[in-house]
């Protein structure tokens, strides 16, 4: 009898022994630590969206991949052999890395978002130049085309850039500025380098106003860029109006069929009135004059235009125009209302000075 | 007395086996939420609700750590880890459904914008033919009709590209277009405007 007493209390002693060293003396899952982990995991998630950063957020996750992998290696053990040192290493790992990984993210961010910043205030400001300056400048198709893609581009970048969407907005940006640059620093340097010439057109303008006060007779000054035309009488501005030209309007008439206006100072060669001309009126240029035929022998010896090439003639102040075009063979062409106007103000033998701009560069690149 | 004893043997015995034995690892309950989770990606919930597949994916990997952790115990039961589970397994189907009405909605709002791209650029064309004759003449009036072909080609390559990848970078290119059309426009309408008024004070 004692002796299955003394047994039973054995067992019982024994099994509640077992009992109480499972339950509270065993190794226990970091279940605290895992949990920091996967959390850390989910707002790093929510904050790191470059592709750079995103790399060590994968590694983040790896490691507690690593993690939940030894905790079921240790689960599947018997509990008194189970061992946590790996999961909670590989937990531990994991938030480091991605506290690491939204620093870096802060880091690249911020570098990142000045540095598109910075391009697409580069690039708004071309666009701004290319609306005020070159889009009257004669160009290509294939580049207007080419331009205008570039923009439908742009403005997708600066959408993705607003919507934070940083990776992709710098893809679009790259992309618009493969379009736009290249264009915009053609355009740039033609008008750069047509706009040598200002000092020359200045003192053309001031020749011929200076003539108007001494021969008596009027003078026209034609501004190429702003479309106008300037009578003057005795010194004064008498009258403007507004002018087309030939489609290749951008620098000097070289040879004939080229479709550009000349410049330079001509005088009135001839009047011819309403039945000379299919033109309503013109006054025939004394085109070429000795600069052109200089620069047109130049232009032969250089092989920039054929030694076959004609000089041309028969540029005209006419009427006609008033179409909003330049589609003139290289004359300066008004509304035939206009062209009345001015055939009763000036005389055979008027000077006429065609430049460029009268304007400085400056006043249309500037806001 | 013996008697006594070995039934006492016998009831700590299945006792001890009781308290020791596993409750069924819910295996049917994590495949069918690994399922659902797998289910809600081919639906391309990643690109459609991305902020709702991003909680889906963190709802299961706290379904597995409880899993786990039910599995860590000396007496198993793995209610709280069912649960959890089943909680993914429904969350998984909002998620998919929302990614499907998402897509649906974008879908059509590329097709509206479309439509009113289309529209814009009829009206704009018109505009272009009314456009008055000024200093700046055809030069810029050219360019503008230039811009309006970039803008149809772009919306034609989006409209082919509509049915091979995902839908959200063509509505940026649709939205994109539509916006140069409609600035366009506003230059053309701004510009007659002022011709028409010139033209009035003239009189």
């Amino acid at each position: 009898m004692r002796k299955y007493i003394l047994i039973t209390t054995l067992l019982v002693l024994v099994s509640g022994f077992f009992l109480i060293y499972t339950i509270y003396y065993t190794p226990k899952a970091p279940l605290s630590i895992l949990s920091s982990a996967r959390n850390n995991l989910a707002i790093t998630q929510k904050s790191v969206a470059s592709k750079k950063d995103k790399k060590i957020l994968k590694e983040a996750q790896s490691l507690y991949d690593s993690a939940m992998y030894h905790w079921k290696l240790q689960n599947d053990k018997w509990i008194w052999f189970r061992n946590f040192n790996a999961v909670d290493s590989f937990a531990r790992l994991s938030i480091s890395k991605a506290e690491e990984a939204v620093i870096l993210h802060q880091t690249h961010q911020g570098k990142q978002i000045k540095a598109l910043a910075n391009r697409i205030e580069i690039l708004e400001g071309m666009l701004t130049k290319y609306k005020k300056v070159f889009r009257t400048l004669p160009q290509q198709k294939g580049e207007i085309k080419k331009w205008a893609t570039g923009e439908l581009t742009f403005t997708e970048a600066k959408t993705k850039y607003n919507n934070k969407d940083y990776d992709h907005a710098e893809e679009k940006l790259t992309e618009a500025e493969k379009l736009l640059i290249p264009i915009y620093n053609t355009l740039n340097s033609r008008i750069v380098n047509y706009f040598a010439n200002y000092n020359t057109w200045l003192s053309w303008q001031k020749k011929v106003i200076d003539d108007s006060s001494v021969s008596r007779k009027s003078s026209i000054v034609v501004d190429k860029l702003a479309r106008k035309c300037f009578v003057y009488n005795r010194g004064k501005l008498v009258k403007e109006y507004t002018v087309e030209l030939g489609p290749n309007w951008l620098g000097t008439k070289l040879r004939q069929g080229d479709k550009a206006t000349p410049e330079g100072i001509y005088s009135v060669k001839k009047k011819k009135d309403e039945k000379n001309t299919k033109y309503h009126k013109a006054l025939l240029l004394n085109y070429p004059n000795e600069d052109d035929k200089a620069r047109f022998e130049l232009a032969k010896v250089n092989g920039d235009i054929s030694k076959n090439a004609s000089i041309g003639a028969l540029i005209e102040i006419h009427g006609a125009g008033g179409k909003g075009t330049d589609w003139t063979d290289g004359c300066v062409a008004l509304s035939s209302p206009d062209m009345d106007e001015v055939y009763q103000l000036v005389q055979e033998g008027s000077k006429i000075a065609i430049v460029g701009s009268l304007k400085p560069l400056s006043t249309y690149t500037t806001d | 007395m013996k008697k006594s004893f070995n039934s006492l043997l016998a009831i700590l015995g299945i006792a001890a086996l009781v308290m020791t034995s596993c409750d069924q690892l819910p295996q049917a309950e994590v495949d069918a939420a690994t399922a659902a989770v797998s289910k809600a990606d081919s639906l391309e919930a990643a690109i459609y609700v991305p902020s709702e597949f991003a909680a889906l994916q963190d709802s299961m990997k706290e379904a597995q750590a409880q899993l786990e952790a039910d599995k860590s115990k000396f007496f198993k039961n793995y209610d709280g880890s069912r649960a959890k589970f089943s909680s993914v397994v429904t969350l998984a189907a909002t998620v998919g459904e929302n990614s499907v009405a998402r897509k649906a909605a974008v879908s059509v709002e590329i097709d509206s914008t479309i439509s009113q791209v289309t529209a814009l650029l009829a009206e704009t064309r018109a505009l272009l033919e009314k456009a008055p004759k000024g200093k700046e003449g055809a030069s810029v009036l050219e360019a503008m009709g230039q811009e309006l072909s970039s803008v149809e080609a772009s919306v034609t390559s989006a409209q082919s590209a509509k049915g091979t990848g995902s839908l959200l970078p063509i509505l940026d290119t649709v939205k994109a277009a539509k916006d140069k059309v409609t600035g366009i426009k506003t230059e053309l309408e701004a510009v007659i405007e002022k011709y028409q008024a010139s033209r009035k004070a003239k009189r």
